[in-house]
């Protein structure tokens, strides 16, 4: 007696469903998740939003107040609203990249976030005119579609803000949201930038990239007291 | 999503879908499987039974080999053993014969021929063997004292079986690479359990599968030209409508390559092998007078597997490999100087950052395949306890290992390379 052979249709049919089943409970946790994102970072933009009120509000005090003890103030104040606010913009990046769904709605945080930044930088710069703000800023256009030497300055930067913590201060600008945010078009316009990466130190454009050495060379040349040893 | 994203999730769904599928059969068949293995050994008379141990070069555990067959716990003057030494270059022969005289009350027959290979070797002893059933035993395995009573208990029981299949252990695992096997094997015979109840089983390990010796005549015994001769054997048979099972408790042990190059050499001929029979025996595929083997097992599970071994190799290089360069190249960049990096570094982990879908699927499959492993090991005894750790290299490298050289049996075949044994 040889065998009898079937074919299991009816669990085939179930395996598939319990798959399919199984992929659709992936997707709405992932639908959940993007939510959780979104309002993660819509919580911690409101905590920016009003670190940058203050940030306006002591700036514009400078010059009723003794400056010497203001611009300490200031000094601080602006290092720590900027750390939180460079980890929130590379939460932005990484949701966005994770996320398998919500994308616009990322898009649009992430251009909240770079309108943050600029504020962070305009004020930082307009504060330099009054105060001794003993920081290299860096203003970073960058764009994360097809840019390997984005990534090649991207690392050198990050060294440097590692390195030398409070005394960088990085501004960076994702040109991938050029066409949404007629800002960035207004200064990339102004400081005549085409390609990408491009770093502005001061009021000086750096179009290739800046080598580590460099930028050490430009920390030293603007900062007192980290180059001493 | 980008495309390799697609194609990976692509994948995941496939290989859930089947680790689904077999967890369904095990729970259909939970009631038929508790049966099998509580079934009473019921063997009112014992056949004569004849033992094909094929050699090439085995010195080193021919004698281990034939003393676990003469501690078989079967009738002596029921039990034929024949070495076919197939032209080894070491001491095989001198160290057979010698354990031959010293045991002259069992029935041990040696058979010497120039080295034609496995399948020869097994035709050889086809052609002389008296018994009604007969077992391979590769010479680098040991078969526990009650295994062929189990094998044969199955096969008077079902006379449409064709051939008995052991539940193989890797013999006494010391190297990382042998642990790393031991825990395949294990998963494996669960598998091989389970293709037992829709006759999908497609190999008859060389490790003491036992054979009914007329059908196997019938079907023109052993292909000599064959990479893998006993799963061309095990197609054959399901060709003709014969059933394959894997026996209960019948326990056979087996020695994994214990160096990455044997590993790899066996592999070799292993996935080359299956590929070439699955191309031999293609025309079984969506009959259906084949059942599940003609339109589970061959077109979706056999060669699904080296589908999806591209797919992991590429995933692999993708998550893994390239992130890794790049991450040496950007050290590179800051001449090597991590001081700064680990300076500021800390541990943090949010969840918010994961691929929560990927990460879903993942877990998921990672619990099933646990949840496999810890049925194979309690049904079939094989504690995995003592090699727990190796699980992490077996879920995150092992697999990744086995694709690489499914991938490299992939690109020989296409360039035409030879193979060597």
């Amino acid at each position: 007696m040889k065998v009898h052979r079937e074919i299991s249709k009816k669990r085939y049919f179930v395996a598939g469903i319990i798959t399919i089943l199984l992929f659709t409970t992936g997707l709405l946790l992932g639908m959940v998740f993007d939510y959780g994102r979104i309002q993660s970072l819509e919580t911690a933009y409101q905590e920016y939003d009003l670190n940058y009120r203050s940030l306006q509000l002591q700036f514009n005090l400078l010059d009723t107040l003794d400056p010497t003890q203001g611009c300490l103030a200031f000094n601080t104040a602006i290092s720590v609203a900027m750390k939180d606010l460079s980890q929130s913009l590379e939460d932005v990046e990484t949701y966005k990249e994770v996320s398998n769904s919500q994308k616009t709605s990322f898009v649009n945080i992430q251009r909240k976030y770079v309108l943050d930044n600029i504020r962070y930088w305009a004020i930082v710069k307009q504060a330099k005119k009054i105060c001794d703000i003993n920081k290299l800023n860096i203003l970073y256009f960058y764009s994360l579609n097809d840019c390997s030497d984005c990534v090649v300055q991207g690392t050198i930067l990050t060294y440097l803000k590692q390195k030398y913590g409070e005394s960088v201060l990085i501004f960076p600008i994702n040109v991938v949201l050029l066409p949404i945010e007629p800002t960035i078009e207004f200064l990339t316009t102004s400081y005549n930038v085409s390609t990408y990466p491009t770093i502005v130190v001061g009021d000086e454009v750096y179009t290739e990239i800046v080598s580590k050495e460099n930028l050490e060379d430009l920390l030293c040349e603007t900062v007192t007291g980290v180059c001493e040893e | 999503m980008s495309p390799i994203e697609w194609i990976v999730l692509g994948s995941y769904f496939l290989a859930i879908y089947l680790l689904v599928y077999w967890f369904l059969l095990f729970f259909d068949k939970w009631d038929v499987i508790k049966e099998e293995y509580s079934e009473k050994l019921n063997l009112t008379s014992y056949p004569l039974v004849s033992i094909l141990v094929p050699a090439y070069n085995e010195e080193k555990t021919i004698q281990r080999t034939l003393q676990s067959l003469i501690e078989l716990d079967w009738p002596k003057d029921k039990l034929e053993i024949i070495v076919i030494n197939d032209g080894s270059k070491d001491k095989t022969s001198q160290i057979v014969k010698e354990f031959i005289s010293s045991n002259s009350s069992n029935d041990i027959k040696l058979i010497e021929q120039p080295n034609a290979g496995k399948g020869a070797a097994l035709n050889k002893g086809l052609s002389i063997l008296k018994g009604e059933l007969f077992a391979c035993l590769d010479a680098d395995s040991f078969v526990e004292p009650q295994t062929l009573k189990y094998m044969a208990h199955w096969h008077l029981k079902y006379s449409n079986i064709a051939i008995t299949t052991p539940i193989m252990k890797i013999d006494k695992p010391k190297s990382a690479l042998q642990k790393l096997q031991r825990i395949e094997y294990i998963l494996g015979m669960f598998l091989t359990k389970l293709m037992n109840y829709i006759d999908t089983n497609y190999i008859a390990p060389g490790p003491f599968s036992t054979y009914k010796t007329q059908i196997i005549k019938d079907l023109g015994g052993f292909d000599e030209h064959n990479l893998v001769e006993d799963q061309e054997i095990a197609y054959r048979a399901q060709q003709h409508q014969y059933k394959i099972m894997q026996v209960p408790y019948a326990v056979v042990h087996t020695k994994g390559p214990e160096k990455f190059k044997a590993f790899r050499a066996q592999r070799n001929r292993w996935y080359k092998g299956t590929l070439i029979n699955i191309f031999k025996y293609k025309h079984l595929m969506f009959k259906k007078a084949y059942g599940d083997f003609g339109f589970f097992q061959l077109p979706i599970v056999n060669i699904l597997a080296y589908v999806l071994s591209i797919i992991a190799l590429i995933g692999f290089a993708n998550y893994t490999l390239v992130p890794i360069l790049k991450q040496i190249h950007q050290s590179s960049l800051i001449g090597f100087d991590l001081i700064p990096f680990f300076k500021t570094f800390h541990l943090e982990f949010n969840i918010l950052s994961t691929n929560i879908l990927f990460t879903f699927i993942l877990v998921f499959s990672f619990i099933l395949m646990l949840t496999f492993l810890y049925l194979s090991s309690k049904i079939n005894k094989d504690d995995l306890r003592p090699h727990w750790i190796y699980l992490i290299p077996f879920f995150l490298v092992y697999f990744i290992i086995v694709a690489y050289i499914m991938v490299l049996v992939m690109l020989e075949l296409i360039v035409g390379k030879k193979q060597k044994w």
